[in-house]
């Protein structure tokens, strides 16, 4: 069921709470996925996502959007990320090697989300294109990448489990995300 | 497809340890300034970077939306998440089935330590400070609370409850004590450790979600925990003790020896140490298990569960409810049980339903309820349910 985002936010700005509900339930996945890979928590990443949506919702009769209610949401939860990391820089703990200066500055100078990547996130095709890919993949390609992307486990984690070399392992995510490149590509 | 190999500093490298993996700061600013050399070289980036951020769908499969939308209600009604939500406009909260709330909202800060909500055309509770750093929240009957504490834990606070605290809440420990009944979840810090004190027991929160009842006129104090675990202390004016470890879906009930007066009064208990325990009385503590929790729960919210609840037990959860006095003209009537959900009934909506079930008669004068037997009935239709009455 295809859900038209800005036909939503429409009905959102009315006050009506079956919108806000429908653009959540077809969004969140999606969009914690990207708040987790921003900030390598995902426990945070819901958080994250639900502040969007609560101050979107309360702010709903000033808030005044053009163009896309689904980039708009992204961006929304890019730039929320972003800040959450930014305020964890500067606490008392580094969660993760993300969090030096350079790499803050890099976040975000690369993260850059275009309306063609946000389509692409939440087209149906995409997640069948993907998964054909990754069938395609010679298996021992497959298993280090589905390790690593699915899994969460660490380079070096993956190279001691199935024996290989932490070069190896890279070889073969990279050799993973060629394939699904071309594959969205068409 | 061409097999690849890779030379220690090879940007695939590079790109596949950021994304995969972690990368150490100098390779990360190399890899910046590769990128920024030209547009093909942002491309490239952006293509493996945008083919890892799409193939993420799959993953994080721990998440359930529907839970999540659950809980996104909550921090809805809540109106705003975090302490710097400021002063929120009034308006009609509606949103999902199971809470219900049509009111106007107001967002209260008490002594800048704790926020409170609370149903404008309802008696509202009182939020008194003394001069010892001493912070007291009080609810009348009729009306429940939510309030925020400052590390956001939640506590709702049933009718005709009081808790309090120090201003140093959360800055060692994050203590309390409690008159009524309360609902607490709370919010996960392991450094400062978070306890109830009742006075027959004490509660200590090792995870997140619990009840407890500790009204002063009643024979039972009880703990329910809902969510994590919690460390409960039976206390018993100063000698023997028992730690009791709770688990999810357990319920603690005290059995005091004694009732005491009507109302919750003034609570000057402070957490004392006590000492290692000699013996162990555990006649008076009885401990269930794997129970439904929701039971002893859903007063917090506007529908109530109500499973094989004797009237004796159920009146005065309907006392608090709608502040009113019930009165048995009959003993027995005590033992019938009700099972059912209340959510916006009147009070004469539920005797009547109550009715249905008991052969019971109710006369209401201003705020007092007088609940009689009736005969006929009782020797009538109800002959056969009176003998099933244990």
């Amino acid at each position: 069921m295809k859900v038209a985002f800005n036909h939503c936010w429409q009905k959102i700005k009315e006050g009506e709470d079956h919108a806000l509900e429908q653009v959540y339930k077809t969004a969140f996945r999606s969009l914690v996925n990207y708040a987790s890979e921003i900030t390598g928590q995902s426990d945070l990443a819901e958080e994250i996502v639900q502040d969007v949506f609560l101050k979107i919702w309360q702010n709903r009769s000033e808030l005044s959007i053009k163009g896309s209610f689904k980039a708009y949401l992204y961006q929304s939860v890019h730039n929320h990320a972003l800040n959450v990391i930014r305020q964890q820089r500067t606490g008392k703990e580094s969660v993760n090697t993300l969090v030096p200066e350079t790499a803050w500055k890099f976040i975000s100078d690369t993260y850059d989300l275009n309306d063609y990547l946000i389509d692409r996130i939440f087209a149906d095709e995409t997640e069948m294109l993907i998964e054909q890919a990754i069938k395609e993949l010679p298996e021992r390609c497959r298993k280090v990448f589905m390790l690593s992307r699915f899994d969460g486990l660490k380079n070096s984690e993956i190279a001691a489990q199935l024996g290989l070399s932490e070069n190896t392992v890279k070889a073969h995510i990279y050799t993973a995300l060629q394939k699904i490149a071309s594959a969205l590509r068409g | 497809m061409r097999k690849v190999e890779f030379k220690g500093n090879d940007i695939e490298l590079l790109i596949i340890s950021y994304l995969s993996d972690s990368i150490a700061e100098g390779d990360l600013v190399r890899l910046n300034e590769w990128i920024n050399v030209n547009s093909e070289n942002r491309n490239y980036f952006n293509l493996l970077k945008d083919s890892w951020i799409l193939s993420g769908s799959r993953s994080l499969d721990s998440f359930n939306t529907e839970e999540s939308w659950n809980r996104f209600n909550e921090k809805l009604i809540l109106g705003g998440y975090g302490l710097d939500s400021g002063f929120l406009s009034r308006e009609k909260v509606n949103l999902t089935k199971y809470l219900k709330l049509a009111a106007s909202w107001l967002l209260f800060f008490a002594l800048g330590s704790a926020i409170t909500w609370w149903i404008s055309d309802r008696p509202k509770e009182a939020i008194a400070a003394n001069s010892k750093g001493i912070i007291k929240i009080s609810t009348p009957l009729g009306a429940k609370s939510l309030i925020m504490m400052p590390d956001s834990t939640q506590i709702w606070l049933n009718a005709g409850t009081t808790i309090t605290y120090s201003q140093d809440y959360g800055k060692q420990i994050r203590a309390l004590t409690l008159c009524g009944e309360a609902y607490f979840k709370v919010a996960k810090d392991s450094t400062h450790p978070f306890t109830v004190s009742t006075k027959d027991i004490d509660v200590l929160a090792l995870g997140t979600s619990f009840n407890v009842k500790a009204y002063p006129n009643e024979e039972t104090t009880s703990a329910t925990l809902e969510e994590g675990k919690i460390d409960v202390k039976i206390l018993n004016k100063g000698e023997n003790y028992k730690n009791v470890l709770l688990k999810p879906k357990d319920k603690l009930i005290f059995h005091k020896a004694t009732k005491e007066s009507e109302k919750c009064v003034e609570s000057t208990v402070s957490v004392v140490k006590h000492k290692e325990n000699i013996s162990v009385k555990l006649k008076d503590v009885s401990i269930l298990s794997n129970i439904r929790t929701e039971l002893y729960t859903s007063w917090k919210d506007s529908r109530w569960i109500i499973d094989r609840e004797p009237l004796y037990t159920l009146a005065p959860m309907l006392e608090r409810r709608f502040n009113l006095k019930i009165i048995f003209n009959d003993e027995q009537l005590k033992k019938y049980k009700f099972t059912g959900i209340i959510e916006n009934e009147t009070v004469d909506q539920i005797l009547n339903a109550l009715k249905l079930t008991a052969p019971l008669d109710y006369q209401i004068n201003k705020d007092t309820i007088r609940l009689m037997m009736d005969i006929k009935s009782r020797d009538g239709k109800f002959k056969s349910i009176m003998t099933g009455i244990n």
